[in-house]
């Protein structure tokens, strides 16, 4: 890179400044490339790209670097912090109000049809106990009055003891089957909502 | 163990690096004088230089040299207060280090019943 080309790219890179500060930093590298002498790819190597120098320079300044300027690394010592290039700013508060309203029948519609298969879901849920509940309770009536048969009449008394205990083991079955549901299936979906929960809200409070 | 030097203290450093240039100095030189003290990439000054202009510690003027106009920098009678401010809270600050360093070992601490625990 010559002098002179260095000095443009440190020109275009300090866009966003006013012109005399633009000026002013040009003219101290211009003297400071012509004083430094000798080796002129030594210096500039030692300078750093031009872009470099420049987000230096404007970052001490405060200043928000434009598109053209392109921040590269910091080289050894910052003396101040560098300040963040282009803030994104955080869209105002009436803004996001009007969007939710006109996006009502959107929103709306997807909330009702996640509100009814929770719904549907929890009825499923819920069948599934009382069911089990229903095959225990019965299961257990029609043993015991099997039992209970099995004196005046045995025939009979053998049919519903057999359909008892049928139904009993299917109840037991069925409860196996509940505290699996119970112990991993419900705190898997509670975990996955819950992180669903954080990435839809978490980041509406880091922008406000 | 490397001590690193502040931005508050690089200030401290330049201005007085030009005030030992009564008639003034220019980019290249002041670069040299603080890089052959504290290890700053060569980057570093103008904002520096900048600043100090800005809050009125350092002014410039240009003057032909060797066919060009160099432009040299000079510590204005405010920078001098300044300076001399920046020194005095230096002295303090060495002192201080320089006790914990150096001096006396601290007073015991004390436990509620006044026994030096």
């Amino acid at each position: 890179m010559t002098k002179r080309e260095f000095l443009l790219q440190l020109n275009d890179a300090l866009g966003a400044m006013n012109e005399d500060e633009r000026s002013a930093a040009v003219k101290y590298y211009s003297d400071y490339i012509d004083d430094a002498g000798e080796d002129m790819e030594k210096v500039l190597r030692q300078l750093g790209t031009p872009q470099q120098v420049a987000a230096s320079i404007l970052a001490e300044a405060g200043v928000e670097p434009n598109a053209n300027a392109a921040a590269g690394p910091y080289q050894e010592e910052k003396q101040r912090p560098a300040q963040p290039t282009v803030q994104k700013r955080p869209m105002p508060t009436w803004a996001v109000v009007v969007l939710v309203i006109v996006l009502s029948p959107f929103w709306l519609t997807i909330l009702g049809t996640v509100a009814s298969v929770v719904i549907g879901a929890v009825g499923l849920f819920f069948g599934l106990f009382v069911g089990v509940a229903a095959l225990l309770v019965g299961g257990l009536l029609c043993a015991g009055l099997g039992l209970y048969l099995m004196v005046a009449e045995p025939a009979a008394g053998v049919v519903a003891l057999g359909t008892g205990l049928c139904f009993l083991g299917a109840g037991l079955l069925g409860v196996v089957l509940c505290v699996f549901l119970c112990s991993k299936v419900l705190p898997a979906v509670m975990g996955w909502l819950r992180q669903l929960w954080k990435k839809l809200f978490g980041k509406r409070k880091e922008a406000f | 163990m490397a001590f690193t030097t502040g931005p508050g203290m690089l200030d401290a450093v330049v201005l007085s690096v030009v005030s030992k240039q009564p008639q003034g100095t220019y980019g290249y030189k002041i670069t040299q004088d603080v890089r052959s003290v504290i290890e700053v990439s060569e980057s570093t000054l103008y904002p520096v230089l900048r600043r100090l202009q800005k809050d009125g510690a350092l002014e410039t003027y240009d003057q032909a040299f060797a066919g060009r106009n160099r432009r040299y920098y000079k510590i204005t009678p405010f920078g001098r207060r300044q300076l001399e401010q920046w020194l005095a809270e230096w002295e303090e600050y060495k002192a201080k280090i320089e006790q914990v360093f150096y001096g006396q070992a601290f007073t015991q601490a004390e436990d509620e019943g006044g026994r030096e625990l």
